[in-house]
Parts: C-alpha cells; sequence; structure tokens
C-alpha cells in the first residue's frame, strides 16, 4: 500500500512518499523543512525507513531555500559523520534530484554581487535582514549538497542533461515500479523570465537605494522574486498528487498545458495537491486555483510570513463552493488565517474540512 | 655608445669600469655613464655586472613578463609605469588626451594652472644625491616613486622648463590632483547581462590632511552622499556606479585619492586545508625546542569558541569589534585559526595542534549580525594597532577582499602601519581566488595568475598563499579540483587532480601573483587543503569540510585562511628563537619575514612552477614554509643562521642612493649557503626605497656574483639584474665551495633616508657576519 507523510515542517516543507516497485517498498523524500525539522521529525521517521531495509531510493529538492534544504543537509552532514566514525548510518541514498541557484538563474557572479550590495546597504538602513544574502540565495547551501552528495557518492541529477532537472530535460513520463512522474517545472522559459525578473528587482532597489526611497529599501526582502522550484505530477496506482515547491501557479499551469494535462476547458482535477508556497497569494491566483483543482490540499506552513494566507485560503473554498465539491483541507499547523476562515466561511455552506497535523505528531499518514 | 650601471663590490672593479665609462656618475655601489658594446662585453668578461638602461626590451625576466589584467579590461599591461599610470586611470595630460573613466571624461577644467601641479616624471636612472639636490634647488617635490625611475612630483608651472632642461630627466608629465586608481572592479566585471541598471559602489576617499575631514563630510551632506564612516583622512561613501559625483569628488583639493571599496570576506570558503599540521610538521616543532613561549599573537577573525580546552589559560583579551559584547563564533572560521596558530591538542592527546602551542592569544571577533565582517574599522591601522598595544607582534589575518592584484588602500594602510611599527609582523591570506578558466595568461588547465587579493598586496605583509595537504582520505580530500569547483576549474589536469594529496603542489584556488606592479606574492605557501584544526562547539559541522573521526572538537577547512595561521604559529617560533638563542627581544617584522623565507622548501610540481620554471615565482612565492631548514635544531645539526636586523640602530641605515653595507662570512660545504634580504619599505604601490643583494664568492680565482632573485630577473642574455620590484631577495647556493663569501647590500635607489634592512644567512656558516 502506498502512503503519503506529510512530516511536521513549520513554516517549510517535507514529505514521505513511499510506493511500491516489484514487491519492494520504494521511498522519495521531497524536501527537507528547515533546521529543526531532521532532529525532531524527520530521523525517526528515516531510520524506520532503515529498519525496514528500504532506503531512500529518490531525494527531490524542490529548490535551496533554507526552509526546503537545511533538513536535508542536517541528514547529510550526519551521514558524513557517520561514515567517517564507521557507525550504523541513519538511512541510504540512492539518489538526489536537486537544481541550485547557479544551473537555474545566477549563471554568473555578477548577479550574486548586486544582491549582496542592495542587501548590505538595504541593512545599514537597519531594516531587518535576518540572512547574509548568500544564504539568502543559498549559494552555499546549493554548493554544499552538491558536495555532500559526491563525499557520500550519492547521484545527483544522474541521467538529465546538464545535469538540471527540468521539463526540458526530462521529457518522457518517468516510471518507477507503480509510480509515473510527468515533470512539470521549471521550463527554460521559466528560468529566463525569473532571470530577467531579478534583474528587474536589482536593478528598482538600486536605484531607489541611491535616490533614498525608503519604501522600495524596506520591501527589498519582501519584494523579491522566486527562485524556480522543481514541479512534478507523481501518479501512483491512478492516485494523482501535485508537488509544487515553492513555484508559480502560472508557471505550472503553462507546463500542465504543454504536457496535455488540461481537459477541453482548460482545468484538471487532482486526488491531491500541495499547494504551492505554503499557500502564499503570492504564487496562486483565485482564477488558476478554479482551474486547478483536488480533493485534498495539503498545505505546509505555520504562519510565518502570514501564510497561509487567508486569500488563498477562501479561493480554494470558494472554488469548492462553486463547483459543489467537498474538499479536504490538511494543514500542518493552525493559524490565524485558518481560524479565520472557519470563522467567517463555514465549512458547512463552503465544503470544506481542515485537518491539522496534532500537536505532538511528527507527521501525517495518507494512504493511497 | 649606451647608458648603463655598473655596479662594483671592490675599488678595482670601479677603477676599472670608470676607465671605461664616460659621463659617468658614482655612488658608493655602482657607477652610471656610457659605454661602447665593446667594452660592456670586457666589463662583463671581468664578471662585473652591468644593466643597459635604455632598451626597455632587454629587460625580461619574470620581472618584465606582460600580462593581461581583468581590472584592465584584458588589455595586456606592463609593470612599465608610464603606461601603468595611464592604465591606472590617472588623468593624464600634456602628453596626450585625458583618460576616460567608465566612459566619462573628467574635465580638465579641476587643474588649475596657476599653483603647484601634480607631475609624473621619468629619470634616466637611479635617484643619487646630486639629482635630489638639483630638483630640490628647484623646488621640485617628489612625493613618490610610480616604477623604478618613474615619480608622482609636485611642482608649479614655472618651475616646469627648468625641470625638462634637465639632462638627467627623461619625461614630464602633468597628472591631475595625483588620483589614481578610481579603477571599480565591479563596473569592469565582464558579465554578459545586459542590463540599465546601475550598481551602487562603496568608494574610499583619502584626504590630504585628516583635519579636511570636517569640510569633505559637509560636501559629502550637501550633495546628500551618504556617509558609511570615517577614521583619521578616509571616508567611506556610497555611490552609483559611473556616478558624476565620481568626478566632483576628484576635483576636490582635499581629497587625495578615490578608489572602489571592495568588502572583505573570509579566505575559507572555497577548500581546507592541510591542517593536521602534518604530523612531521608538529613533530618539527618539537624538534625546534620551541613552541612560541612568550608571545602574543593578535588574532582578527569572526569570533572564537573560548571554552575550547586547547586554548585553556592562553587567551589575554579578547574583542567584540562586530557585535555588541559578543565574540562567539557561530561560523567556526575564527576558531578553527586560532587553533592553527596556537591550539595544544588538549581536546586530542596532542594530535591536532597549532605551530605555536605555547603562545597567547588577542582576539578582535569581527563578524557582525549579518554574517560580515563589519567589526572591521575603517582604517586598518587602529585593527593592528588594539593588539599592538597589547604586546601582540605578529597578527594574523584570514581575510580580504577579491582586488585581483592590484595595490589598494587597504593595503596602503597595511604597509603604512608596519612602516611606522617596524616589530609587528602583519600577515595575509593570499584569498582563494586562484582559478583555471578563461584564462589571460596561464595555459588551460593551469591557474591563471593575477588574483592576489587585499590586503594580501601590501609589501609590508607576509601574504600566505595555501600549498596542498598530504592527506588522502578526510575532509574533501579525495574530490577533484573539477568536482568541487566545476566553473573555476573546468579544464584537466587540474580538473582532475585531487585536493589533497600531492603536497608539492598548490592548492588550486590559492590566489596568484604577481600584484599588478609585477610583485612576487604570495610571499610563501604553508598547507591549506583539508586542515584540521578546533571546531567552536556552536557551529554547525555544514560550515566545515568534514567531520573528524571519533571528534566534535575539530572539524577539517581549506583555504589560504587555513595556510595563514600555520606561518604565524612559525613567526611565532621563529621570534622565540630570536628572543632566546641570539638575545635579540625585538626582531623586526622583516627580519621574521626573511627568515621564514629563507628557509623555504621549493615545490617542484608543475602546477607550481608553470610555465617558467623558476623561483620564486607567483604560484608559491619564495616556496613552502620549511622549520626544519629555517632556525638550527637539533635535526639539523650543522645548520646555522647569522642575521642583521639594524632597524634600531640610525648609524646604519641608508641615507643615499648608492650606499651600501658589505658583510664577509666563511662558509662549509655540508649545507646548502642560502642568503636572504627583507626590508620595510614606505607605503606606495612600487618600491619607493629599492635595495638589492649581490653574494661574491671565488671560484678558482675568478669572482662569481650572484644578484637576488637571479632567476627572476634574468634577461635573454643570461645577464641578471637587479631586481626592481620587490622587497625580498635571495640568494640560495646549493653546492657552496667552502671559503669566504662577501654579501654586499645596497640602496640601488632611495626616495627617503632612513632605510633599515633585515638579512638572515644560513648554511655550514664557519663564522659570523662580519662587516667591512
Amino acid at each position: 500500500m502506498a502512503t503519503l507523510k506529510i512530516i511536521q515542517a513549520e513554516h517549510g516543507d517535507c514529505f514521505l512518499l513511499t510506493f511500491d516497485k516489484n514487491g519492494n517498498n520504494k521511498n522519495m523524500l521531497i524536501d527537507g523543512g528547515p533546521r529543526g525539522t531532521y532532529r525532531r521529525h524527520l530521523k525517526d521517521i528515516l531510520l524506520n525507513v532503515n529498519s525496514k531495509n528500504e532506503i531512500l531510493d529518490f531525494v527531490v529538492l524542490s529548490h535551496v531555500d533554507s526552509d526546503h534544504i537545511s533538513g536535508l543537509l542536517d541528514l547529510l552532514f550526519e551521514l558524513e559523520e557517520q561514515r567517517v566514525n564507521g557507525e550504523q548510518e541513519v538511512v541510504a541514498i540512492d539518489q538526489i534530484w536537486a537544481n541550485t541557484f547557479q544551473n537555474t538563474i545566477g549563471a554568473n557572479n555578477d548577479i550574486v554581487n548586486r544582491f549582496q550590495a542592495v542587501m548590505s546597504t538595504v541593512n545599514n538602513m537597519e531594516s531587518v535582514m535576518s540572512n547574509s544574502a548568500i544564504e539568502v540565495l543559498g549559494i552555499n547551501q546549493g554548493n554544499k549538497l552538491r558536495i555532500q552528495a559526491l563525499k557520500l557518492d550519492i547521484d545527483l541529477n544522474k541521467g538529465f542533461d546538464d545535469e538540471l532537472i527540468s521539463i526540458d530535460t526530462a521529457t518522457d513520463t518517468l516510471e518507477e515500479g507503480e509510480l509515473k512522474i510527468t515533470m512539470l517545472g521549471p521550463s527554460k522559459e521559466n528560468l529566463e523570465e525569473l532571470r530577467l525578473e531579478w534583474m528587474k528587482w536589482l536593478e528598482n532597489n538600486e536605484n531607489a537605494i541611491m535616490s533614498g526611497d525608503f519604501d522600495v529599501m524596506a520591501n527589498a526582502d519582501k519584494s523579491k522574486p522566486n527562485l524556480s522550484s522543481i514541479m512534478f505530477l507523481a501518479e501512483v496506482n491512478g492516485t494523482t498528487i501535485l508537488f509544487t515547491g515553492d513555484g508559480r501557479s502560472d508557471h505550472l499551469y503553462d507546463a500542465l498545458e504543454s504536457q496535455n494535462l488540461l481537459d477541453s476547458e482548460g482545468k484538471i482535477h487532482l486526488d491531491f495537491f500541495k499547494v504551492p508556497h505554503h499557500a502564499s497569494n503570492r504564487n496562486t491566483t483565485k482564477t488558476f486555483l478554479k482551474k486547478v483543482t483536488a480533493d485534498k490540499y495539503i498545505i505546509s506552513a505555520n504562519g510565518r510570513h502570514h501564510n497561509p494566507d487567508l486569500a488563498t485560503l477562501i479561493w480554494l473554498v470558494e472554488s469548492a463552493k462553486q463547483r459543489n465539491a467537498n474538499i479536504e483541507l490538511i494543514i500542518t499547523n493552525e493559524t490565524s488565517a485558518t481560524r479565520k476562515l472557519l470563522e467567517e466561511y463555514p465549512k458547512q455552506e463552503y465544503g470544506y474540512k481542515i485537518t491539522y497535523l496534532e500537536e505532538d505528531e511528527s507527521f501525517a499518514l495518507i494512504e493511497i | 655608445m649606451k647608458s648603463v650601471i655598473v655596479y662594483f663590490m671592490h675599488e678595482d672593479e670601479l677603477s676599472f669600469a670608470s676607465n671605461l665609462l664616460s659621463d659617468t656618475n658614482i655612488t658608493n655601489s655602482f657607477i652610471m655613464g656610457k659605454a661602447s658594446q665593446s667594452d660592456i662585453k670586457k666589463m662583463r668578461q671581468k664578471g662585473l655586472v652591468v644593466q643597459e638602461l635604455e632598451k626597455k626590451e632587454t629587460e625580461f625576466g619574470l620581472q618584465k613578463v606582460k600580462w593581461k589584467h581583468k581590472s584592465y579590461q584584458n588589455r595586456e599591461i606592463s609593470d612599465n609605469l608610464s603606461i601603468g599610470a595611464e592604465e591606472l586611470g590617472s588623468v593624464i595630460m600634456g602628453v596626450g588626451d585625458p583618460i576616460s573613466h567608465s566612459g566619462d571624461t573628467i574635465a580638465l577644467a579641476t587643474i588649475d594652472l596657476t599653483g603647484e601641479n601634480y607631475f609624473l616624471i621619468t629619470l634616466v636612472g637611479p635617484l643619487i644625491d646630486q639629482w635630489k639636490k638639483t630638483l630640490n634647488n628647484i623646488d621640485v617635490e617628489l612625493l613618490e616613486c610610480t616604477n623604478n625611475f618613474e615619480y608622482r612630483a609636485k611642482l608649479s608651472f614655472d618651475n616646469l622648463q627648468d625641470l625638462k632642461d634637465l639632462d638627467f630627466v627623461n619625461n614630464v608629465s602633468l597628472i591631475d590632483q595625483g588620483i589614481t586608481n578610481i579603477i571599480t572592479e565591479s563596473a569592469l566585471s565582464t558579465s554578459g547581462d545586459n542590463r540599465t541598471g546601475k550598481k551602487i559602489l562603496k568608494f574610499d576617499l583619502i584626504l590630504h590632511e585628516p583635519s579636511n575631514t570636517d569640510k569633505v563630510l559637509d560636501w559629502l551632506k550637501d550633495n546628500s552622499i551618504r556617509v558609511e564612516g570615517y577614521s583619521r583622512n578616509k571616508i567611506r561613501v556610497y555611490l552609483l556606479q559611473d556616478s558624476p559625483y565620481i568626478t566632483s569628488i576628484v576635483g576636490l583639493k582635499e581629497v587625495s585619492r578615490i578608489e572602489e571599496y571592495i568588502e572583505p570576506k573570509l579566505f575559507n570558503d572555497k577548500a581546507r586545508l592541510l591542517l593536521n599540521l602534518d604530523k612531521n610538521q608538529s613533530s618539527t616543532v618539537n624538534l625546534l625546542g620551541y613552541q612560541g613561549d612568550g608571545e602574543i599573537i593578535g588574532i582578527a577573525d569572526t569570533g572564537i569558541d573560548d571554552s575550547h580546552n586547547d586554548f585553556k589559560n592562553r587567551i589575554s583579551r579578547i574583542f567584540s569589534l562586530g557585535r555588541m559584547n559578543d565574540y562567539s563564533d557561530h561560523h567556526g572560521h575564527g576558531t578553527h585559526v586560532a587553533g592553527s596558530v596556537l591550539g595544544d591538542g588538549a581536546e586530542s592527546g596532542g594530535k591536532y595542534k597549532g605551530t605555536a602551542p605555547k603562545a597567547k592569544l588577542i582576539f578582535q571577533s569581527l563578524m557582525d549580525s549579518r554574517g560580515g565582517l563589519g567589526g572591521l574599522p575603517i582604517h586598518l591601522g587602529d585593527l593592528f594597532d588594539e593588539a599592538y598595544q597589547l604586546g601582540a607582534r605578529i597578527h594574523n589575518n584570514s581575510w580580504g577582499a577579491a582586488t585581483n592584484s592590484r595595490y589598494t588602500i587597504n593595503s596602503t594602510e597595511v604597509d603604512e602601519y608596519v612602516d611606522q611599527n617596524r616589530d609587528m609582523l602583519v600577515l595575509f591570506a593570499a584569498g582563494n581566488e586562484g582559478a583555471a578558466k578563461n584564462n589571460l595568461n596561464a595555459a588551460v588547465g593551469f591557474v591563471d595568475w593575477l588574483s592576489i587579493g587585499s590586503p594580501a598586496s601590501s609589501k609590508n605583509a607576509l601574504t600566505v598563499g595555501a600549498s596542498r595537504s598530504n592527506r588522502t582520505s578526510g575532509g574533501i580530500s579525495r574530490l577533484t579540483y573539477g568536482q568541487a569547483w566545476p566553473n573555476d576549474f573546468p579544464d584537466p589536469p587540474i580538473a582532475d587532480e585531487k585536493i589533497s594529496g600531492k603536497a608539492t603542489s598548490i592548492a588550486g584556488y590559492s590566489s596568484r601573483g604577481p600584484c599588478d606592479d609585477g610583485r612576487i606574492k604570495p610571499d610563501i605557501v604553508a598547507p591549506g587543503t583539508d586542515i584540521v584544526s578546533t571546531k567552536s562547539s556552536i557551529a554547525s559541522i555544514g560550515n566545515f569540510d568534514g567531520s573528524v573521526r571519533g571528534t566534535r572538537k575539530y572539524a577539517f577547512m581549506g583555504g589560504t585562511s587555513m595556510a595563514c595561521p600555520l606561518v604565524s604559529g612559525c613567526a611565532a617560533v621563529v621570534r622565540e628563537y630570536y628572543r632566546k638563542e641570539k638575545n635579540n627581544d625585538t626582531p623586526s617584522a622583516s627580519l621574521v619575514k626573511a627568515t621564514l623565507i629563507n628557509g623555504t622548501k621549493e615545490l617542484q610540481s608543475q602546477d607550481a612552477m608553470s610555465p617558467y620554471n623558476i623561483i620564486p615565482n607567483f604560484h608559491q612565492g619564495f616556496g613552502r614554509v620549511d622549520m626544519v631548514n629555517t632556525i638550527p635544531n637539533s635535526g639539523n645539526n650543522n645548520l646555522k643562521l647569522a642575521y642583521i636586523d639594524n632597524w634600531k640602530n640610525p648609524l646604519s641605515h641608508f641615507n643615499n642612493t648608492g650606499d651600501r653595507k658589505r658583510y664577509t662570512i666563511s662558509v662549509g660545504d655540508k649545507l646548502p649557503f642560502r642568503v636572504c634580504l627583507s626590508y620595510i619599505d614606505l607605503p606606495g604601490r612600487a618600491l619607493q626605497n629599492n635595495l638589492n643583494l649581490i653574494v661574491e664568492y671565488n671560484n678558482n680565482g675568478n669572482r662569481i656574483k650572484q644578484i637576488g632573485n637571479e632567476a627572476f630577473t634574468k634577461t635573454p642574455g643570461n645577464y641578471s639584474i637587479p631586481d626592481t620590484k620587490n622587497n625580498i631577495e635571495i640568494v640560495r647556493i646549493k653546492n657552496p665551495k667552502p671559503g669566504n663569501f662577501l654579501i654586499q647590500v645596497f640602496a640601488f635607489n632611495l626616495l627617503r633616508g632612513g632605510q633599515d634592512f633585515s638579512l638572515v644567512v644560513t648554511g655550514d656558516l664557519r663564522s659570523d657576519l662580519i662587516e667591512i
């Protein structure tokens, strides 16, 4: 029986998909959550995988961002320490899929340098910046992941052209036992578009700093474009799950279209839909959520950065009401937005229910 | 007839040369004049060192190699400063059109033709006393030597014709107020991005006088230019790339120099060194019997875990410069560096320890709350002085800015500080900017030149590059350079070489020389890949290159950051040696530098030599630290050391061009004979005072002369000429014939008097140095 574990990752993402191949369990870990996720939740889950003589056949990093990669790095560092000391390793890993900032957006150092210049200036203006620029861009973390994979002899992006995971380098559906994967992002077009957005952002902020436009500067961090996420449709025995990382709905919609997954009305209905970017309203639109629908929506968030956004939740339940559907929102943490939704949008009227992870639970188990 | 300089060491050589030369100027160590080609030949046959002056192309050797430099739009430049000043962005007029900066031409109107102005003057030879007096008489003030015989000078137009009429003046051209070097590193970056946006850059303004600060600050305020900070005669501001204000600032009389400020960074981020202070290296320390006892070492770095037992009771003082009352080390870099200097291995049964495990520490925590090095003061002199005032005489700096071998304001500040505090040895990591991609100078698959950081490019610091450790496991030693940094090392052979293992090779990422004036850097290398040292308990293991088996108190790291502290500890050992064995309680920085450089092992791997096959070179400088051959020790019984260190004795300083000191020493044949001259120069991009070294010995009645850095200065006719680039010179004679050796140190070209020097001699010595 295939399962999906939705792991408590606070403001990040962390999922474990288990499926069958020739009578053996295969495991795919998707993201590792922020710092703390590994130690508090993920490690025990992986020890359990190991105890059944199973391995992580795939580890997918949606994108290099600390709330998705940190748990993976913590795992890889612990594996190295155990290997150095000749100790039993938590779990074996066969291969990793991950794109870095460099091989997607920042192919040259100039973007990095300019970003750092902007951030250090903004920081001097005493606005709040918790991370140094290089960490925000995830450049160090991306490199560390790659180096750790090399040191631990784990294959990285094996079989993909240019060692880039994208629609253009994974044109065929990938099959592994009962799992079928259709790649939905990023595409080369998406990457180019994102790169231009970064340039534009740098320009705006540089000009704002020189002209003393404090409003723009104060929003520098919040207004940053996203990084590209690996997005894909997983099908296990006919059950569909859409994994979206922190991806953008317009890119996702284009990809669904180009992969011929939309019906004649431009719609698709899924069994499970991992709502992008912790249900931030910057990544989805009302229209998109009317066209891309599901029975169950998975939202990994804890209120940080105002995620999930109330607006997104409202769009979801309005979409359900409109099509007379009953949906389930599986949300990892109760937040002010979820409470507000329940207050203002009665469950019965809108046809939804919310399931939270219990406070002391490391994961919610979904049977597929 | 050709203009020549003939160097002599004996009276009979002087008289021989005088007879053949016409129009002579005679100093105490060389004679300038004109000679025919056949007379030049005669003098050379006699064993004299003859330098032909007019034809620059006759000077080859490494010091005349032309190279391409990224900061100068990949144009080929040489060290010839009449080109250099232009390339550096000076506004030169009178000889040609104004030079433009980033597309903007600086207005000629900024020059006031009535008062005193700044000129570039080229003389026909070194500045002899007589010429100095002549220039003085017509009110020409020489401010700075820009290269060899070229000077930046101040004079009024009234005296211009008198100056041009002097027969020893080759060329005069007007420059702007003396502002050079507003090349902006980032402005010239060769990215393929098509963008219209402009970058914000930081600029440092240097004022002629600290008392001008208020006036300039007011001007900046009036023009709404944001000031980051100021100290002494320096102000740091934000400006947009290509801002018209750059031109306005150039026009301010109070400003003497403006330059883009590149943020310094840690020099570990690329690799991990070979710090397991190699097993033989730590046993070397034991062999020597010195462990830095009585020495205080200053380290400016991220932060420090002062609870680590390897430092127990040896931390004298910690300054929190980056965060208020917080010197903790979340990063791990600072604690790792400190362990390489003076960790005593308490947590590892002595297995992992630094090179000076009995030294004391003054730590300056630089890391700010956003993870940058915000604790660095605006003026670097303030950093060194804080430690110096508490007794530190060695200062380790495993950080710097990636400035493509340029001599920056920060480099100038290091030179200035050491010039004013001559017993403070300041060490800098060379940088981790070494790469073998888009090479401008090196062959495919070999690391390119001109990547020294700053202040590592300063003259008076000891700049440390990274050689490879001999580790074959642990850390990232088993990865190749191509695997770890595919962008920097795309092509074999370097792409396929393991990061560590081959100890006669240089770390791929170790920044390469020369400096952009052709000076040799790094000075020295030490292991800098996959180094084990102390780990801060609060730093994530992810900040390191790997875990160490059986312990969480140590971890792997690499970089020139890790090589530098190994040498700092060795410097403490050298100081201890002079104090205890030579009764010298105040060895100068240049003596310690000369001692370490004199003892190096020359690394012979192709990547450490390519393509010239000589040492010194731009990969390893003068070689890898090798303590067994540096100071006398029980493992090297024949090794003796003699030295001169005259900084405290003004009567023995050089005051005029041509001044010399001669020493004889009796030498046996059991060991190679080695000499190293090192001196502290005045601040300035090129040598301001140029001292040279000649060693002479007798071979079957013939006088054989060997010039300092001979291989480096060799000409096509196989004639060496004195080094005009470096304030460190070595002579190494592998198989000396027993007998007396004559060593001459002389002032080839002095801008200012009062020049001291340090001379270190090692080998199978049978006498001390005797001055004659």
